[in-house]
């Protein structure tokens, strides 16, 4: 008596339960699949000294609410995963202590499981829109535990940006690149070694990183080459040497000039080969007089083209430098270097050049000291032959030497007055030299002070500006350094503000989320309670009867009382069994009018009220089986979708008996959408992007002879489904839509009535373009040629090869049929041509075509046999033809055991090899072809009679729509 | 006991005509605005007296596209009787049954009975196929015209009462055999009627 009551009370609970699921999922349309939220994260793992930060590839997963880690994105097995339905996030507000410039923290914590897992992001922006979609991943999850009691008005406040904008702009930023990463890690490895390597011959080698600071870091290598380059000009026909000197080279140029009394001593062993020279030319030549004569004038010269070269050579100089004043840097470090050095540089060439003139002037004098002793010689001869005998000759050319000598004499005399003042103005040059020597000193020594300051700012603070180096007014620094400060202080507030947003959102989502647990718990101690009460009443009950057999014992006369608790359990039984299928069977009409796939589930056919109450009476059989098959293989698909959260689902062994055994409700659209993506892969590619929307904008443009058809069809099309019920349902449209576009693709078909069905059972699951390609794939992939032409050639092909396989798989009521004249194929050609829409109930129609988008139309076959083996011997005992043609009209509706219609299909029937049926395709094509061949001979006859018939004119009707 | 004959009777004509609509009222004397289309066929039966005879009627709904034209020999081969439908407000669906008539002349049963029915006189105001024309016509091919509403459940009765009294009487020495449908002796009954 307990287990008859417990089994009841089970009954009963399924009932609530198939109710309960009914309502909380209506049947909505399909939805389409959001994009997939996925990245790479850091997560920080490990403890002790191994803990630290681990690239991690993270895969949200929305049918369970958790977000799966791996190691690779090619992995398929997670490492863990974070449960976030029950998560609750939060993450450091921007820290003020922070040096300016540097990276906000972008890690966040997930707070989930009684744990705390830290993730970090790899920008600031990118950890926000992850914070963003798990919030909003949470919200949907949670609320769809409990849709029919959700309140829009607990939404919470809107995120602070229009999600598909973020979205679609961070998506970009979600896959980083592995050598972006690289990068990154190198370039902070390169900001770490740049300050020692700041002034050394490694740092001038290292390409710039890529680092906020590289700007200064490259003004200040800039300036530094610069004011190499500069020095180099006081070392000519040594450029080669540059890249080997250091910066401090310089000194030790400057300390080659200082000793000055070298430099001259050098110049007096300079002019002492040089006086060894023009004697040896001397002793050559001979009696020269008249040739060092003819070279006063000449050597003269030289001096003013000298003076005039040194001249060219001070502004050829000059301009390199110009040039290099004009590079990025700091000028005002650099302009007094460079004026000084352009300074010192023409004082210096100024100077050889003196020194190259006093040099000339001395050999001059020379030559004339020797001219003047060659005079006195030749006085003496002439004087010698004078004497001998020749007065007059001898007197005259006498007195032309003495002018001569007079001459000369005067020029030397001016010529030591030159030298003279030459020898002044070395001196007076030789001191400026020194003066300038010492201010390069003093401006050197003020740029290695200042070197040394950089060098100590560098390091200290690593990412600070380099202090101006140029003294600035007293008013601005302060000015410039405030508004950094107030810059700053903005920054951080803007970050503080957005913190506080998002923390008010969180607290706002889960307040809403804690009530509707709070909602959901009180229902479910209500239904606690309510059951607890039935419990009680039956143990009273049972306690009652108890009591009443106990008292037979103690009484002599047991006969009449026998008779009494026999009365009182039959009594008990009759009430059980009358209360529990009443409830169950009056429920589900108060609950819901329509089923999950928004067909009415009241049937208005009055006249098979007999049919009708045998088929509740079988559904009501057919729930507790149900509803256990359907809780397993649940977990099938949930296992099977675990293994498949970070890769492409694939064709399987596996998958085909998980699809055929049905795909379960909250799955159906994924599943259907990737059979129909795989069997149209190769249409796609091959059609341009939009080619969906570009048929339906030609549709809408213009008609043409399928339009008419298929506004008549649109409101005749699944009348019993509240989606199609009337013109302002949504299917409706969508309908037309699809139905137009398609009858523009495939203007061989056009339109064809079944067409119409066959779309609107796909828009249940899908979405209109993913529809539109569903009725591709069924009639260009799927169906043989000329399906659903103007013959529909292979249809009737197709029923010629049913006959076949009915007389092979069960040739006992092929037979049957036979007998009695029954031509079944009046009644399998609906279900062939609409893939059973309108010939069975919607579980099984369902079931039917999950394996029919995976498999194909042989499918169709498998099912057509088996819901005949499935009646089998209720057909074999009806003996009229009347009798069994009604039968074969309804009893395909009264198969509501899916398992079983399911079993056979794919396990009775067996073997059924695929080349059979194209076989018996070929073979029966010919024959179809030829009959009909024969009717289209006799429209073409009453085609050429209708021509020539003088009431042509009369046919002519409007395009007027039907009212 | 009354006998019972069995009469297979097919419903051609063009499509959104009302051919379902008329089965449905005669069988179940029920009108739906939007039955789904028939898709290949339907069947459905019902009995009615006439004379001293009950007339099973087993009616076969038939799919209105042109395209299913080629489906049409397996619906009429071994009807009794035809009833070929057309819309009053289309003129084409008229045309349409004159194709249908041809056909059946030429592929159908011998001695079918044709019954030609203009549906939609309910909308009489839009009409574009003159009941004239219509009368003319089935007296031109002998068979029996009558213009009905489905909707409205006028002249649905009259149009199988009137296939009845068409239908060949069977041979007196069959008379007594339950379910056997033989005609020997066909005899042509060129009467007309109309409303």
């Amino acid at each position: 008596m307990p287990g008859a009551g417990a089994r009841a009370e089970e009954g009963g609970g399924g009932g609530e339960g198939a109710a309960q699921g009914a309502a909380a999922e209506p049947g909505a349309g399909p939805a389409r699949e959001p994009a997939r939220l996925c990245g790479y994260l850091q997560k920080l793992s490990g403890k002790g000294p191994l803990r630290g930060y681990r690239s991690r590839w993270f895969v949200f997963d929305a049918r369970r609410c958790y977000l799966y880690y791996f190691k690779s994105p090619q992995d398929a097995l997670p490492l863990g995963h974070l449960d976030i339905a029950d998560a609750c996030f939060s993450y450091q507000g921007p820290d003020e202590a922070a040096e300016p410039g540097t990276e906000p923290p972008a890690h966040f914590q997930v707070h989930s499981a009684g744990a705390v897992t830290v993730l970090k992001a790899p920008n600031r922006q990118l950890m926000t829109y992850w914070l963003q979609e798990l919030q909003q991943k949470r919200w949907e999850y949670c609320n769809s535990l409990d849709m029919v009691k959700w309140d829009s008005r607990t939404s919470p406040t809107p995120g602070d940006f229009p999600k598909g904008l973020v979205a679609r702009d961070n998506t970009d930023l979600i896959y980083p690149h592995p050598n972006a990463s690289a990068e990154k890690a190198r370039n902070v490895l390169a900001v770490e070694t740049v300050p020692g390597e700041l002034v050394g011959e490694q740092a001038a080698n290292q390409p710039a990183p890529g680092h906020p600071n590289s700007i200064n870091f490259y003004s200040l290598k800039q300036w530094g080459n610069e004011l190499k380059n500069s020095m180099s000009s006081f070392r000519p026909g040594r450029g080669h040497n540059d890249s080997r000197r250091t910066v401090f080279y310089t000194n030790e140029e400057w300390e080659l000039l200082d000793p000055t009394p070298k430099d001259l001593e050098e110049s007096i062993v300079q002019e002492e080969k040089k006086k060894l020279t023009p004697e040896g030319n001397k002793g050559v030549t001979g009696s020269g007089f008249p040739f060092d004569f003819g070279r006063n004038p000449y050597k003269g010269k030289r001096p003013l083209k000298d003076i005039i070269g040194s001249y060219k050579n001070r502004h050829s100089s000059g301009d390199p430098s110009s040039e290099g004043t004009s590079g990025s840097g700091s000028v005002s470090i650099r302009k007094p270097a460079s004026e000084m050095q352009l300074q010192v540089q023409s004082q210096q060439e100024e100077l050889e050049q003196l020194k190259k003139d006093l040099s000339s002037q001395k050999e001059l004098v020379r030559l004339l000291q020797q001219t003047v002793r060659s005079s006195q010689y030749d006085k003496y001869f002439t004087s010698s032959r004078l004497c001998e005998g020749v007065p007059k000759d001898t007197l005259e050319l006498l007195h032309q030497k003495d002018d001569q000598i007079l001459g000369l004499t005067s020029q030397l005399e001016r010529f030591s007055l030159e030298k003279e003042s030459l020898q002044q103005e070395v001196r007076t040059l030789k001191s400026k030299v020194g003066e300038l020597n010492e201010q390069l000193g003093m401006l050197m020594e003020t740029i290695q002070a200042k070197d040394e300051v950089i060098i100590k700012l560098s390091e200290g603070e690593g990412n600070g500006p380099p202090p101006t180096v140029a003294p600035s007014s007293p008013s601005v620094v302060p000015v410039a350094r405030d508004q950094l400060e107030l810059d700053r202080l903005k920054d951080n507030l803007q970050g503080y503000k957005t913190q506080n947003k998002f923390l008010n959102k969180e607290i706002l989502e889960l307040s809403a989320l804690r009530r509707n647990a709070e909602r959901r718990e009180r229902d479910l101690m209500a239904k606690y309670s309510s059951l607890e009460a039935k419990l009680c009443q039956i143990e009273s009950k049972y306690l009652i009867l108890l009591q009443e057999m106990k008292t037979p014992v103690c009484s002599e006369d047991q006969g009449p009382t026998r008779e009494v608790i026999a009365q009182l359990l039959e009594d008990a039984l009759q009430v059980e069994s009358q209360e529990q299928p009443e409830q169950a069977f009056v429920k589900p009409h108060l609950v819901s009018e329509y089923d999950i796939y928004g067909f009415r589930t009241v049937p208005e056919d009055d006249e098979e009220e007999k049919l009708v109450a045998k088929v509740r009476a079988l559904d009501l059989k057919t729930l507790y089986l149900t509803e256990n098959q359907e809780v397993s293989t649940g977990v099938k698909w949930e296992n099977y979708f675990a293994s498949t959260v970070n890769r492409e689902m694939m064709c399987s062994p596996e998958l085909k008996n998980l699809i055929r055994a049905g795909i379960p409700h909250e799955h159906r659209s994924k599943v259907w959408k990737w059979c129909v993506d795989r069997h149209t892969r190769k249409f796609k590619d091959n059609t341009e992007p939009g080619h969906f929307q570009t048929l339906l904008q030609k549709a809408l443009e213009k008609q043409n002879p399928a339009s008419k058809q298929i506004e008549l069809d649109l409101l005749r099309t699944l009348p019993n489904n509240k989606h199609y019920s009337c013109p302002t349902s949504e299917g409706i449209q969508k309908l037309r839509n699809v139905l137009l576009a398609f009858s523009w693709r495939n203007p061989d078909i056009g339109y064809c009535q079944g067409l119409n069905r066959l779309v609107a059972v796909a828009l249940l699951y899908l979405e209109q373009e993913d529809a539109f390609w569903c009725l591709v794939t069924i009639v260009e992939v799927f169906m043989p040629r000329d399906y659903y032409t103007k013959t529909l050639l292979g249809s009737q092909v197709d029923q010629r090869v049913f006959r076949d396989l009915m007389s092979e798989k069960l040739p006992r009521l092929h037979g049957h049929f036979e007998q009695y004249k029954v031509d079944y194929t009046l009644i399998t050609f609906n279900w062939f041509l609409v893939v059973f829409v309108d010939s069975v109930v919607s579980d099984i129609l369902f079931k039917i075509w999950d394996s029919f988008l995976y498999e194909g139309p042989k499918v169709i076959f498998r099912f057509a046999l088996a819901l005949f083996k499935y009646k089998e011997e209720e057909i074999l005992k009806l003996q009229d033809s009347m009798s069994i043609f009604k039968y074969l009209r309804y009893f395909t509706r009264t198969i509501l055991d899916a398992r079983k219609l399911i079993s056979i299909s794919f396990g009775d029937l067996n073997p059924f090899p695929l080349r059979q049926i194209r076989n018996r395709r070929a073979y029966h094509l010919e024959k179809v072809r030829l009959e009909l061949t024969e009717l289209e001979a006799i429209r073409e006859d009453f085609l050429r009679e209708r021509d020539t018939s003088p009431d042509k004119g009369e046919l002519v009707s409007d395009e007027e729509e039907d009212t | 006991m009354m006998a019972i004959r069995e009469l297979k009777v097919c419903l051609l004509g063009d499509t959104g005509v009302g051919k379902s609509s008329i089965v449905c009222r005669f069988v179940q004397d029920h009108f739906d605005h939007n039955i789904s289309p028939t898709i290949g066929a339907s069947f459905m039966t019902k009995t009615v007296p006439c004379g001293n005879e009950l007339h099973k009627f087993l009616i076969w709904d038939t799919a209105g596209q042109e395209r299913f034209h080629s489906l049409a020999p397996m619906y009429y081969r071994g009807s009794a009787a035809a009833v070929i439908v057309y819309d009053i407000t289309k003129q084409d669906s008229f045309y349409t049954l004159k194709k249908w008539v041809k056909e059946l002349k030429e592929h159908g049963p011998e001695n079918i009975v044709m019954a030609i029915a203009g549906n939609k006189c309910d909308l009489s105001d839009i009409r574009e196929v003159p009941l004239k024309d219509a009368k003319e016509y089935a007296e031109s091919i002998g068979a029996i015209v009558v213009e009905t509403s489905a909707k409205n459940a006028i002249n649905i009765e009259e149009l199988f009462q009137g296939i009845s009294r068409q239908i060949p009487p069977l041979d007196p020495h069959e008379n007594g055999n339950n379910g056997t449908i033989k005609v020997e002796k066909p005899t042509m009954q060129a009467s007309r009627r109309c409303c």
